[in-house]
């Protein structure tokens, strides 16, 4: 299927976390132009080299992107080397995991930073761009905590609801001007390790990080951890040309894990 | 974007037109061989005479999904088989959409609604199910409108049925997983097809309108501001059949130009 995306100039944040470069790494196959934006400046390197040796055209900006005070900045310098942006994909694997007495506000405003002011700000900077030129994407990603919270994700969870409502409502600001905003809301994405692993269900309570990874395999419906790729696929249909009548919508990428019908 | 759909076989039901039929083109576009499923012999010759003539194997099968006693859901799908040898993807899209209140909506008008749209949708994805199991693969995509998700007072057939859909989708998408069939949903409203059109219509007659009026209801609930078209409910329907959306599951996509504001859902 042609996407559409050939030449489209893409920003996306956090790109060198595994889900970012995997995103960047679709939109590049699909003929996009990147701006990737991360604060590992060698990763960042790592990152544009790779994307560069396989024929992309990069444009690597070391910054936080999700720090609000950048978004300007990074807009600037995306229309100064492309003259354009035509997709935003925002981007942030943060997540503060801990029961209420465990998680001081500070990490709650942190995630709120990084979710969604950092976002509201790009989406600010960008939206003039987008619609001058009355065609955009914006993609947000989400965590499934927004929609099936557990115990020890209560941060997680408000958050994510509130990006679920930001992609709502934007959309709605945007849509008469041809640029369309969605969700990705994203469920276990692997492979697993122990670093990343966290007791979230009570059934897992004593049991070894190896039983919870598998036993979190188990639960989800096609029995599998999702991999990066799979995040970036549905991103990369989101930004395409071809979702032109998909505005506001989520897409939930979890093997079936979340088990609301609505 | 490589969707992987070259070589695979489609079943796509109401496809002699509107939706069903530019699903089935697209699905041929990607390579796919397509079987196209409808009531009407003559319609589904029409159609299979257009849409082959962009290249591709495409076989009609005259079927009724609705005809719950008549139970042809086996022998469709058989027909299938004898000519291509597997189904990779059922595109469960057939279903009129009846309108009626509180007031004036009566068992029958139900039952025909729960008969075509929820049993049909059922009884293609039972028999389906025995092939795909053997492949070790497939994929199932029911086509749900928004109804589902929008009660309107005159929508009470069609809004109560498509609720119905909704659960099998989710309910059958954890019963076949892990035997390799994915099930997703792609829930459609505000496009322009054959249905939309008669509505319009029967609007400037009955309010005596031009078109633009009668046709400005639909165009201006949604944040577009225009209709959708098949085409694009066809991209759709394309990406979560295809081997790029492997990891999505149960889920249900909403392609409505924005008309439900609901955050969630």
């Amino acid at each position: 299927m042609e996407l559409g995306l050939t030449g489209k100039v893409a920003l996306i944040t956090e790109a060198t976390t595994k889900i970012g470069e995997a995103i960047a790494q679709s939109l590049a196959e699909e003929g996009a132009r990147l701006v990737i934006v991360g604060s590992d400046g060698a990763e960042l390197t790592r990152a544009a080299e790779r994307l560069k040796g396989q024929g992309a055209e990069v444009l690597p900006i070391r910054s936080d992107g999700l720090d609000q005070r950048e978004a300007k900045r990074l807009v600037a310098e995306t229309i100064a080397r492309f003259g354009k942006i035509d997709v935003l994909v925002l981007n942030s694997d943060a997540e503060v995991t801990g029961t209420i007495e465990e998680v001081p506000v500070e990490a709650v405003a942190g995630l709120v930073q990084r979710k969604l002011l950092g976002p509201w700000e790009l989406a600010r900077a960008a939206a003039p761009h987008l619609r001058g030129q009355e065609s955009g994407r914006i993609v947000v990603l989400i965590s499934d905590a927004a929609k099936v919270p557990h115990k020890a994700r209560i941060a997680s969870a408000l958050v994510g609801a509130a990006q679920h409502a930001f992609v709502k409502s934007l959309s709605d600001d945007l849509g008469p001007d041809n640029v369309l905003v969605t969700g990705v809301s994203v469920g276990h994405i692997g492979p697993p390790s122990a670093g990343t692993a966290q007791v979230e269900r009570n059934i897992y309570v004593s049991r070894s990080l190896e039983q919870q990874e598998a036993g979190w395999a188990a639960d989800v419906p096609l029995g599998r951890w999702g991999t990066p790729g799979d995040v970036a696929n549905a991103v990369a249909f989101l930004a395409s040309d071809r979702s032109s009548f998909i505005c506001g919508s989520n897409l939930d990428v979890d093997g079936g894990d979340q088990r609301m019908i609505f | 974007m490589d969707l992987g759909l070259k070589g695979k076989v489609a079943l796509v039901t109401g496809a002699s037109r509107g939706l069903g039929k530019a699903i089935a083109r697209r699905l041929l576009d990607e390579g796919a061989s397509v079987a196209i499923l409808a009531r009407t012999q003559s319609t589904l010759d029409e159609a299979a005479a257009e849409l082959s003539a962009g290249g591709g194997q495409v076989m009609t099968v005259a079927a009724d999904v609705g005809d719950t006693e008549g139970y042809p859901y086996p022998a469709a799908v058989q027909s299938v088989l004898d000519r291509f040898g597997r189904v990779d993807i059922l595109v469960n899209n057939a279903g009129t959409h009846i309108r009626g209140t509180i007031d004036d909506t009566t068992f029958p008008m139900l039952e025909k609604q729960l008969h075509e749209k929820l049993f049909g949708f059922l009884g293609m994805i039972q028999a389906v199910m025995p092939a795909m199991r053997r492949q070790g693969d497939g994929r199932i995509v029911n086509v749900i409108g928004q109804a589902a998700r929008h009660g309107h007072p005159d929508r009470l057939p069609s809004g109560t049925t498509n609720v119905a859909k909704m659960a099998l989708n989710k309910n059958v998408a954890d019963a076949l997983a892990r035997q390799g069939i994915r099930v997703v949903a792609v829930c459609p409203q505000c496009i322009e097809t054959e249905l939309v059109t008669r509505l319009v219509a029967k609007e400037m007659r009955e309010r005596g309108v031009d078109k633009a009026t009668a046709s400005a209801g639909f165009t201006r609930a949604t944040v577009l501001g225009r209709l959708g078209t098949p085409e694009e409910v066809a991209d759709t329907v394309a990406f979560m059949a295809s081997d790029r959306a492997g990891f999505i599951c149960g889920s249900s996509v909403s392609i409505d130009g924005g008309y439900n504001r609901y955050v969630f859902g």
